[in-house]
């Protein structure tokens, strides 16, 4: 139900008491020869209650239950979440914490050397604990402050983490780059394809203007279908996915969309007498008309000016129309 | 989401601009469905509702097997 609801339909209602109900209540139901009776359907569904699988009982696909994320991913997804900014500083922050844990550790006990003797203590040893965390964060290891005993664990783990985290770091920014880059190829590919659809219409358009009824006409008919049919799938495409474009190039498209169904349902009803129609090219029309009827103002999941709808009602009715003369054809 | 009673279900399949679906399998449609219902199995419906029913202020019911 909520699928229904998520894919634009706004009139629902649930029966919940499904054939269960209908048939306790001594209603008719309808069956194929060969089916359980009535009393084997209910015990079915009784027992699916019992949680004891049924054959008839309602299945319920695995594929359909969403999946308990792990600790891990969970922990990526934050990850990925974090802008740039946070990401960077979480890893300068936690270099800064290694550095203080560091040395405080050295406090307690000598887990610093620096050049073979233990690390002074005061304001410089703190900074030189510093020092070290960030050469442990980048792994660059250059040997002149060593850890030894507990804070060899410690330095360990510090490295895993601060890789983890610039990891992050990194892949944020070339994925910035990344995806303003696909936006920008696909912003291309758009006017290019919408450049070349207004074009088709266009051919389309014409040669359905010059065209004759005779037997040449016909296979010429027959071309400019194929193209004009693609094309209809083309606009059909545009309205019913989440890309946004202006209103008017819309009722433009639509327009000529329209302009061109009346104009091959005329030609199709003013074929002469006895013209045969190939299979291919039924197909062709069957297909454009299908598509056709599903354009209406009230039919796409975005709301649109009022002109645009009414285009898209007239290419509605206009696809009905070019159903009949196709019927009429076989 | 609303609910529909035994009774009303009934007007429903009465009105034809109402659609009632059934969304079982099509193993379950076949050994019972309440007359005048549609088959739309459930992994099927993202695919084929729109083609099905267009308009979308369509009047949809859905059903299945039942409480249980």
């Amino acid at each position: 139900m909520s699928l229904l609801h998520e894919m634009g339909y706004t009139n629902l209602a649930e029966y919940p008491g499904g054939v269960r109900e209908w048939i306790e209540a001594g209603f008719p139901i309808e069956a194929a020869a060969g089916s359980p009776s009535r009393e084997e359907i209910l015990a079915g569904y009784a027992s699916h209650a019992e949680t004891k699988p049924v054959q008839i009982a309602p299945r319920v696909t695995p594929a359909l239950a969403p999946a308990r994320p792990s600790a891990m991913n969970r922990l990526l997804d934050r990850l990925e979440s974090l802008s740039f900014g946070q990401l960077f500083g979480s890893w300068l922050g936690m270099v800064v914490l290694f550095g203080v844990a560091f040395y405080l550790l050295h406090l307690v006990q000598p887990a610093l050397l620096e050049l073979g003797a233990p690390l002074e203590r005061g304001p410089r040893g703190l900074l030189v604990a510093l020092y070290f965390s960030f050469v442990c964060a980048t792994t660059i290891g250059f040997g002149d402050v060593v850890p030894q005993g507990i804070a060899r664990g410690a330095a360990m783990a510090e490295a895993v983490i601060a890789l983890l985290l610039f990891s992050c770091v990194v892949s944020k920014l070339v994925s910035r780059r990344q995806e303003e880059l696909t936006e920008d190829i696909h912003r291309i590919t758009t006017e290019h394809r919408l450049g070349r659809m207004q074009m088709n219409l266009h051919m389309v358009l014409s040669e359905l203007y010059s065209v004759d009824g005779d037997e040449r006409g016909l296979e010429r008919l027959e071309g400019i279908t194929m193209i004009f049919a693609s094309e209809l799938k083309a606009v059909h495409d545009l309205l019913f996915r989440p890309q946004h474009l202006p209103d008017s190039v819309l009722e433009s498209l639509l327009a000529r969309v329209a302009s061109g169904l009346t104009e091959l349902a005329n030609k199709l009803e003013r074929l002469p007498e006895g013209a045969t129609c190939t299979g291919p090219f039924r197909a062709t029309l069957k297909q454009a008309t299908a598509t056709a009827v599903e354009i209406c103002g009230d039919c796409v999941p975005r709301a649109h000016a009022p002109g645009v709808k009414a285009a898209m009602d007239r290419v509605q009715q206009q696809g009905m129309r070019l159903s009949g003369a196709c019927d009429a054809l076989a | 989401m609303r609910e529909v009673t035994l009774a009303e279900l009934q007007a429903k399949l009465a009105d034809p601009r109402a659609a009632v679906i059934n969304v079982l399998v099509p193993d379950s449609f076949r050994s019972a469905h309440i007359p005048g219902s549609v088959n739309l199995p459930f992994d099927d419906i993202k695919s084929k509702v729109r083609e099905r029913f267009p308009k979308l202020d369509q009047e949809i019911i859905t059903y299945c097997g039942g409480r249980t």
